[in-house]
């Protein structure tokens, strides 16, 4: 108790609490920008800290750290686009509530979840850290295993009705999460030869095309973000903090999966959503299902993804080993202020520890009141007219993705899974199962590498497997006894068959033949997982075909707007995508700055065609302000040369060279130049 | 007439902000929090004071594939005034041994401007494994030594031991990084660990916890007493020039470069300030400080021993190659 009230007045100081305040702060404005994330703002502000004391830097970076998963769910909620990675999971059913007039609610519901989620994740810290080494090491690679498996099964949940269609989805996923290098030969695995995909295919503009852009053409045809401009939802914030505590079960339950999947190294918040997710949909509760609206599949994410960072901080405070980048980090931030991570730490700097176990708990109470302070200005964005609103999102989702690596091949990844996530919404197939897949896939791989190496199939036999295994078997048994049970997910509409996605499925398959080929010289263990899965992706890919063509007749719409091949092609997603390649193409030949303000000129001007107005002028200057705000002053980078100043200095070498030339010339036949 | 009054005021942000670029950009080729990344950003921090006035530095983070992204794109970099520099893994220096038929990354067209450090690598074993010593390690056919991915030292240290001195022990490959082989460690999943630096092992208690069995370097470094010297147990001269060749990417260790572009006059300014930065006492105190164990070797010291270890006969070459498969 002694150590807790020291750590308190500590932490209490003015500095302190102004440098926690000022963490938080900054950790919401990262959380909002698509493409920014933790590992940003660490970098940040490690330099600030050098002259601050130890206590007012940890509250400084865990302040900023323990929020921007707090904050992301503003623009996942109100445009569908996933603030940081951690969001994107959020977007399903807190977009759609959204678009039903309650995002307000939707937000209530998410910064209670983070609160508490945030809190319980610092409340664990605080519990283990006198046992905190056995805890870390709890879980071995075989229990990880299971863990992964167990999770790609809730793909079954998350398929909607047509299960087939749902899992080839998954599937396709998995297989596009294996591009890159294989982890055990280092084999280059479908990469194209191009080292940008060795490291695989970036995940934050796989989500940012999948989910940001597909709802943004979505967006852009409905007109607004609500489906009517006259929905009101006064008291939403205050119903939705009161949903998140009616579920306390599914927080508490989502806190601990959070906490304890962030304190394994190599397991990402992405990951630990997405299985939240999924089990939340496992209980979907009454209300509309899951994709539609349902407020657990907000809870459930917005939970875990809070609570990871009590986990995340155990093995680095326990071993001096960081689990994360982030962790690394601040690990740096300890050597720089002459802290030894470790057991030692209970004793002379016990104080320390507990104080930043508070700012982690502390933060996410400032975090989220802040959020919840500034609800009812955000959710008016929800009647702000597409037209506008999806323009200015356009740019920051290709400035966000432009930024990870500042080569087109960022642009050209979000395109090509833009272009995905408007066929799969359009033709309902489900996202989430592709997103599952795609998250889970590396670890699935992984971790049976590493766990056969060391227990062979010795792991079959642990108890934690078997306990994982024998509630998936559960599971499965429950829906085998129950086949009429209520569908918990709405993404896809009928399950009858029907011709309208033939193209899709066709080309989903020619895209997995032409892998499952190109897997075939790869060294035996680059080439097993992805041939298995290949296989089982054409088999379902061929059962689909034969149950289109054995039902054809007595077909249904699986989705009541699937597009055809033609019109998906003709139609305004394809307008929507010549848009985005408009902005990639001005990103690449003006830059970041005037690239973008290019693009909103004459987005707006054309939507303004009629009008004398200056607004699309004013609109193109304040988006470059702040542009130049963030990626210039505050974070500032080096962009690549825009191709057309590459142009212009080739031809004014070029003209330089003609007119010295010319001058030679004129001086060999005597004239003086 | 307003959107052409508009378009000319983006172009002359534009070039207004490409005008006032005085900025040296210095690439890391791994992700923020790691040595490379700390390293960088500490350089980052005291070298402005050895360039032309007004000059700054940004570090930015552009990993992938082992930092051979960043060092394909350093290839072909544009800016000849010195502007842009990076840190790349000092295996690269070595392709042309190890990965000879890929021609993404040519280490004598780049320039060196200095290595940031010349420190031992270390093979550690967790106490509770019971190994102590490199014989034993070598003797242990129980043994797991875990690594990342083949390229990297974690795999390719402990294979070249393992072949070359009849090591009996067992690699586990596919670890995301080293802080996952360090909890392998402590779960008793591997035993041992190589390829670690000075300022890892010094980071929380980790010396309690970890025997230190093996120095892997050209020379011993004595930064610690009583530890086997890896190459001393090579069986004949041919055996110990071939892990020299797999141990000497650590000699010129977290090396700095420049384009082929850059100009003479700009690698010499920007050796000049790497050169001078090395004696600084605000960047010495700061590097003790931090235990950061940055140690600057100059830029034409570092194209020197490169160029040495590439003229090495075809066949030690050669053996070096079957070390590491």
């Amino acid at each position: 108790m002694g150590v807790l009230i020291e750590a308190l007045s500590e932490l209490a100081e003015p500095l302190r609490l102004g440098m926690l305040l000022l963490g938080v702060v900054l950790g919401l404005v990262i959380g909002v920008i698509p493409g920014l994330g933790g590992i940003f703002g660490l970098t940040l502000l490690i330099p600030l800290t050098y002259t601050l004391d130890p206590i007012s830097a940890l509250a400084l970076l865990l302040g900023m750290s323990a929020v921007t998963t707090t904050s992301d769910t503003i623009p996942a909620v109100l445009l569908g686009v996933p603030g940081t990675v951690g969001s994107a999971a959020t977007v399903l059913d807190g977009h759609e509530m959204a678009k039903q007039g309650h995002a307000a609610q939707a937000l209530g519901a998410a910064y209670m979840a983070s609160l508490i989620g945030g809190v319980f994740g610092a409340l664990v810290l605080a519990l283990s850290l006198p046992m905190m080494r056995p805890l870390v090491l709890l879980l071995n690679y075989g229990d990880l295993l299971a863990i992964t498996i167990f999770g790609l099964t809730l793909v079954a949940l998350l398929s909607g009705e047509s299960k087939i269609r749902g899992v080839l989805a998954a599937l396709l996923g998995v297989l596009v999460s294996l591009i890159g290098l294989d982890p055990y030969e280092g084999a280059e695995r479908w990469t194209m030869g191009s080292l940008y995909f060795w490291g695989g295919v970036p995940t934050a503009i796989v989500f940012l095309g999948l989910f940001g852009l597909s709802e943004l053409a979505a967006l852009s045809g409905r007109g607004q973000i609500q489906q009517s401009a006259n929905m009101s939802d006064p008291g939403g914030l205050r119903r939705g903090m009161y949903d998140a505590l009616r579920h306390w079960r599914l927080v508490l339950k989502s806190s601990a999966m959070g906490t304890l999947l962030g304190a394994v190294p190599g397991i990402g918040v992405t990951v630990i959503e997405w299985i939240a997710y999924g089990n939340a949909a496992r209980h979907p509760g009454p209300g509309p299902a899951f994709g539609k609206g349902n407020i657990r599949g907000v809870i459930g994410p917005e939970s875990a993804n809070n609570a990871k960072e009590g986990g995340a901080l155990l093995p680095t405070l326990a071993f001096g080993i960081p689990g994360s980048a982030p962790m690394a980090i601040l690990l740096g931030a300890f050597a720089i202020h002459g802290i030894t991570a470790g057991p030692n730490m209970l004793g002379d700097d016990a104080p320390l520890l507990v104080s930043m176990v508070l700012a982690v708990a502390v933060a996410n109470v400032i975090g989220a009141v802040i959020c919840m302070g500034l609800t009812p200005q955000l959710a008016k964005i929800a009647s702000i007219p597409a037209t506008l609103i999806v323009p200015v999102s356009l740019v920051f989702i290709g400035l966000g993705a432009f930024s990870t690596n500042k080569v087109p091949h960022d642009l050209m990844v979000l395109l090509v899974f833009g272009l995905l996530g408007i066929a799969f919404r359009k033709s309902g197939w489900s996202r989430p199962a592709f997103a599952l897949g795609f998250v889970l896939g590396p670890s699935l791989e992984r971790y049976f590498v590493l766990t056969y190496q060391i227990s062979g199939w010795n792991w079959l036999s642990q108890p934690f497997v078997l306990i994982v295994f024998a509630i998936i078997a559960a599971g499965l048994l429950r829906r085998l006894r129950v086949p009429k049970e209520r569908t918990t997910m709405a993404i896809d509409g009928s399950a009858e068959a029907d011709f309208r996605d033939g193209w899709l499925i066709v080309s989903v398959m020619v895209f997995v033949a032409t892998l499952a080929v190109a897997a075939l010289p790869l060294p035996n263990a680059a080439r097993i997982l992805p041939l298995i899965v290949c296989c089982f992706a054409l088999s379902l890919g061929f059962l689909l075909m034969f149950s289109l063509w054995m039902n054809r007749k007595k077909s249904e719409p699986i989705q009541e707007n699937a597009p055809t091949i033609y019109e998906f092609i003709s139609g305004p997603a394809a307008k929507f995508i010549m848009t985005v390649v408009l902005l990639a193409v001005l990103l690449l030949g003006f830059g970041h700055l005037a690239g973008p303000m290019i693009f909103i000129l004459i987005i707006l001007s054309t939507q303004h065609a009629k009008k004398r107005s200056w607004s699309p002028v004013f609109w193109a200057l304040g988006i470059t302000a702040v542009s130049y705000l963030i990626f210039d002053l505050v974070a500032q980078q080096s962009w690549p040369t825009p191709l057309a100043f590459k142009i212009l200095s080739v031809i004014n070498s070029s003209l330089q060279e003609v007119g010295h030339q010319l001058s030679l010339h004129l001086n060999g036949i005597g004239y003086e130049v | 007439m307003k959107i052409v009054l508009a378009m000319v005021t983006a172009l002359a942000v534009t070039a207004g902000a490409a005008a006032a670029d005085e900025t040296v950009s210095f690439r890391v080729g791994y992700s923020a929090g790691g040595s490379y990344d700390i390293n960088a950003r500490l350089v980052a921090e005291f070298l402005p004071a050895y360039l032309a006035e007004g000059t700054g530095i940004i570090v930015e983070n552009a990993p992938g594939a082992g930092s051979l992204t960043l060092a394909k794109t350093m290839m072909f970099e544009d800016a000849t005034d010195g502007t842009s520099i990076a840190t790349i893994s000092s295996a690269l220096a070595l392709s042309p041994i190890f990965d000879p038929e890929s021609t993404d990354f040519d280490p004598q067209k780049v320039h060196y401007i200095a290595s940031l450090s010349n420190a031992a690598s270390y093979c550690v074993a967790h106490k509770s494994s019971g190994i102590e010593t490199l014989q034993q390690l070598l003797d242990s056919s129980d043994a797991k030594v875990g690594a990342t991915g083949r390229g990297s030292t974690t795999y390719t240290f402990p294979s070249a031991i393992k072949t070359a001195l009849n090591g009996q022990f067992e690699i586990v490959v596919g670890f995301k990084g080293g802080n996952e082989i360090d909890l392998a460690m402590e779960r008793g999943d591997v035993d041992v660990r190589c390829g670690i630096g000075l300022n890892t092992l010094v980071r929380g208690d980790a010396l309690e916890r970890l025997n230190v069995i093996a120095e892997i370097a050209l020379e011993p470094k004595g930064e610690m007493d009583g530890i086997d010297f890896a190459l001393d147990f090579a069986p004949d001269a041919e055996t110990r020039a071939a892990l020299e060749l797999v141990f000497a990417s650590g000699s010129v260790h977290h090396p700095v470069i420049a384009g082929p572009n850059t100009t003479e006059e700009a690698v010499d300014a920007l050796r000049a300030a790497f050169s001078a930065l090395a004696t600084d006492p605000d960047f010495v105190a700061a590097n003790e400080d931090r235990r950061a164990f940055i140690n600057i070797t100059d830029g034409a010291t570092v194209e020197a021993i490169i160029d040495g270890f590439l003229s090495a006969p075809d066949d030690v070459k050669e053996l070096a190659r079957t070390l590491v498969q």
